[in-house]
């Protein structure tokens, strides 16, 4: 523990006040996350990226050791960045040289969707090797430790990896069928993978759908292509949270996310959060939205306190919000900042309505 | 002629290449300058686009779609007209994706607004090393080097792009222009880059403005 505010008890205190914010009741303080992924966390263990994804030893110790650092905040879980399910349904993986797992677009043709079929989690691409690096790590991480795995790239972010974005987007508008047998078939991916985690470990408590690429389109086009299957992937699991991760422009979506059931939504810098939590504020808990990286990675801690009491002031009243990055920690910024992120949660009083 | 640029403009406001290319045909059958087609016709259809985008009338999906349509229609109709008369361009223009990320997306947008306004662009496609950006500027004497970076991962990709234009003693020749999902103006001043896009039509105002 580096700080003098947070103490042992805190991340116990932090989960009931999360609880109390999703089910949109006033905490004492607000509840704070920080999101982080394989990028920061190699990067503050002091690993290359291409040890990290390559062995999952390693991949738990730097977890747990980020986990140490930021007061039990931040999980542990097997990682193999975006191009887990593209690697079940055929893509050939490109490790970039910065390390990390890319998909190669490799779609041309509606009877190339044609020919593709649902993954099997316990045989196809990544996803076994993913299963496996669960059990160890629920084996060796630590005997209290919950080992988090529950979560999916959405519909359009996996058919834009499977298709290529570009072509996707002009598909919208002139490849309609390819469209529908391609989202359907993402749908499908996300739904069984998502059945197999759950399965796996089942004292998950939340499903997370990562889908930044669907802010790309615009309502009509969501609505029609994409709401049916974000509709069925959350429905398929009546038991769970539903939680959504988008960190590009999505306002214009907001309506329709809460149509699809998403219950916590971890939402990008770029978005007012004002505005999004008056119009769906009573459907949604939004996570968010500090600027990852102009406050968190290059701002100065004072920036950071002042950033969070203002999003506290104005958001945390009536639940439905939870402090965080607007995106994904970058890595590289500052452990002080982060932790001035949390204290200023532990520390602000929550106006008592707004 | 108002009507045959107007012509030009609906249809690429309405995503249909075959009718921009049709209303271009019969704009240069009819006497209409290629500078008015490219600025009056299909320059004013991308501020539009722009314009509709700012407003949230337009999203990622139409601005794809505009660029798209507007890339074919100029390699289509305007490419070997454009070769003969490079007086008409308003800069030139090296762009790509920085290496390590593969992201094409935002570089495409950005590469249309250019080529609409009336940029000569030459596009390096993804993953473009530091010596490839280095090498394009040389030979094709750029104004502006723009470079995409969506992965925080890569943003060093960039900082040796501009540290290898200095070591070839290009720097002070060109302008830096950056944008995408991990980059900002702040970053951009810090790396000592010329000029931070948010998005196509704003990229291509700070293209102008860099000229």
């Amino acid at each position: 523990m580096s700080s003098m505010v947070i103490d042992q008890d805190f991340a116990k205190r932090n989960a009931a006040r999360f609880e109390k914010s999703v089910r949109h009741e006033t905490p004492d303080r607000a509840p704070v996350a920080v999101n982080v992924n394989g990028p920061f966390v190699a990067v503050f263990a002091g690993v290359p990226y291409t040890t990290y994804y390559e062995d999952r030893k390693v991949m738990m110790e730097c977890q747990l050791k980020a986990r140490k650092r930021f007061y039990n905040l931040t999980p542990v879980w097997p990682d193999y960045g975006v191009a887990l399910e593209s690697s079940a349904l055929g893509a050939e993986i490109h490790w970039g040289t910065d390390g990390t797992p890319w998909a190669k677009p490799f779609i041309k043709t509606i009877e190339d969707v044609e020919k593709l079929s649902v993954p099997d989690p316990h045989r196809d691409g990544m996803f076994p090797k993913s299963l496996e690096t669960y059990e160890f790590m629920k084996k060796n991480a630590g005997e209290n430790l919950r080992v988090s795995y529950c979560s999916c790239i959405g519909p359009v972010t996996l058919a834009a990896l499977l298709r290529g974005a570009t072509e996707f987007l002009q598909d919208l508008y002139i490849n309609k069928e390819l469209v529908r047998k391609l989202v359907r078939i993402a749908t499908e991916t996300a739904k069984a993978w998502l059945k197999a985690q759950v399965e796996a470990a089942p004292d998950t408590r939340y499903v997370l759908v990562g889908d930044d690429i669907s802010s790309y389109l615009n309502p009509k086009q969501f609505k029609e292509f994409i709401l049916p299957g974000y509709q069925e992937i959350y429905n398929a699991f009546p038991r769970h949270q539903h939680w959504l991760h988008n960190d590009a422009k999505a306002g214009h979506l907001l309506e329709l996310f809460a149509d699809a059931g998403v219950e916590v939504f971890h939402i990008g810098y770029e978005d007012d959060l004002v505005n999004a939590k008056k119009r769906v504020g009573e459907r949604i808990c939004f996570m968010g939205n500090l600027s990852p990286l102009g406050v968190l990675r290059d701002g100065t801690k004072d920036m950071v306190i002042s950033y969070s009491m203002e999003l506290i002031e104005r958001l945390a009243s009536h639940g439905g919000f939870v402090l965080a990055p607007g995106g994904y920690t970058a890595e590289g910024t500052p452990p002080e900042n982060i932790d001035a992120m949390i204290e200023t949660a532990e520390k602000t009083p929550i106006p008592d309505s707004i | 002629m108002e009507t045959l640029l107007q012509k030009i403009q609906d249809r690429i406001l309405e995503f249909d290449l075959e009718g921009a290319s049709s209303a271009t045909e019969e704009a240069l059958s009819s006497g209409v300058k290629v500078e008015d087609i490219l600025s009056k016709g299909i320059g004013s259809a991308m501020g539009e686009i722009g314009l509709r985008y700012e407003r949230c009338e337009f999203f990622v999906s139409e601005l794809v779609m505009g660029g798209s349509v507007v890339k074919q229609l100029l390699e289509k109709v305007l490419s070997p007209i454009r070769q003969t008369d490079k007086a008409m361009f308003k800069g030139k223009v090296v762009i790509g994706t920085v290496e390590g990320d593969l992201h094409d997306i935002g570089k495409m947008i950005v590469t249309s607004f250019l080529l609409g306004t009336g940029f000569d662009v030459t596009d390096l496609g993804v993953d473009v090393s530091a010596k490839r950006f280095t090498e394009a500027v040389a030979k094709e004497k750029a104004d502006i080097v723009a470079m995409s970076c969506l992965l925080t991962t890569t943003l060093p990709s960039i900082e040796k792009v501009v540290d290898s234009l200095k070591a070839a003693g290009i720097r002070s020749k060109v302008k830096v222009l950056i944008g995408g999902h991990a980059t900002n103006a702040e970053y951009a001043e810090k790396i000592g880059a010329d000029g931070y896009g948010s998005d196509g039509p704003d990229a291509v105002k700070k293209a102008l403005a860099l000229l």
